[in-house]
């Protein structure tokens, strides 16, 4: 006998995804899911913005193993959780929630999920986040976009980090861009580098917009 | 490489629709886009299904092309290894309006 289902596989996770989106807004703080490969900067972007945002946020870590980024992030006198995923290669709804409890969000504005450093699964599995920001970076090459469209297709905002290592790589910017927005068009580029600062200031504006 | 994580699902959905039925085989749609390895969900299912009612269910995938609206001339043109290029115009990107699908249709299990 065929039973119909029709019931999408990830289900569990958006639905607990939806839960989480409900208690950040009565919680009065916004949802930023950060993405990226391993070593784009996905830290040293968080650590920049908390120096330059002027607004209170939290941070949750998500990593395979190791606590290196969230002493880095608790150095800033900023509320903040190590997930250690244990091998998983990609932060879930559940695994937010998990770690949500642990962190004071009292006063947060924003509050920033770093997930696993993965191009790939990270982009299935909702969080509860009101923006996806995808962190790419120079070294990594022009063809990233081209690499992995389902990463940069989810995408709220894009930002290219580490662009003072463009005198000394080969790095297409409009091939880079022409690929981002092929599978994107409505997502914001920012060009930035977290080492010298350049660039920083329309990542903080656009951030400050999406708060108020 | 999260089919782990999918197949765990797949699993869970079954169980919950058909907790005490055998069952016999699993109809799962897998757009083009979805990023979803088959063989490794095979894998993954031998070892999420075992002492479980759905152990050595058939797998059935049926795979959804991806289909692409350009962002240029708005025609929609199946999506050919991997390429976002529009056959009509040249332009590069588009919407997917066809292809993230990633559910389980169906199963058939045994008469009571």
């Amino acid at each position: 006998m065929k039973v119909k289902i029709v019931k999408n596989i990830l289900d569990a996770n958006d639905q607990m995804a939806l839960e989480n989106k409900k208690f950040f807004d009565a919680a009065g703080v916004l949802a930023i899911n950060i993405m990226a490969s391993p070593g784009a900067g996905k830290t040293s972007l968080i650590l920049k913005t908390i120096d330059l945002l002027g607004l209170p946020v939290a941070v949750i870590e998500g990593d395979i193993a190791s606590s290196f980024d969230a002493e880095k992030v608790g150095a800033k006198r900023v509320p903040v959780v190590q997930i250690n995923t244990g091998g998983a290669c990609h932060l879930d709804a559940a695994m937010v929630r998990k770690a949500v409890k642990k962190l004071s969000l009292k006063g947060a504005r924003l509050l920033f999920v770093e997930n696993v450093g993965n191009l790939v699964c990270p982009a299935d599995f909702k969080l509860g986040e009101s923006a996806k920001v995808v962190v790419a970076s120079v070294p990594e090459g022009d063809d990233k976009p081209y690499k992995y469209p389902g990463m940069f297709s989810a995408a709220t905002a894009v930002v290219l980090n580490k662009i003072d290592t463009l005198p000394v790589i080969d790095f297409d910017m409009r091939r880079f861009k022409k690929g981002v927005h092929a599978v994107n068009a409505a997502a914001p580029l920012f060009e930035v580098s977290c080492k010298t600062g350049e660039g920083l200031d329309s990542w903080i504006e656009w951030l400050r917009k999406l708060a108020n | 490489m999260h089919e782990l994580a999918i197949t765990q699902n797949i699993v869970d959905i079954v169980l919950k629709e058909a907790p005490d039925r055998k069952v016999k085989n699993i109809t799962i749609v897998i757009g083009e886009l979805a990023g979803i390895i088959e063989d490794s969900v095979r894998f993954c299912f031998d070892l999420v299904a075992a002492d479980t009612s759905v152990k050595g269910a058939a797998l059935t995938f049926q795979r959804v092309p991806a289909r692409i609206r350009c962002n240029q001339c708005d025609f929609e043109f199946k999506m050919d290894n991997g390429d976002w290029a529009c056959p009509r115009c040249g332009n590069l990107g588009g919407q997917v309006i066809q292809g993230r699908e990633c559910y389980v249709e169906s199963i058939e299990v045994e008469d009571n």
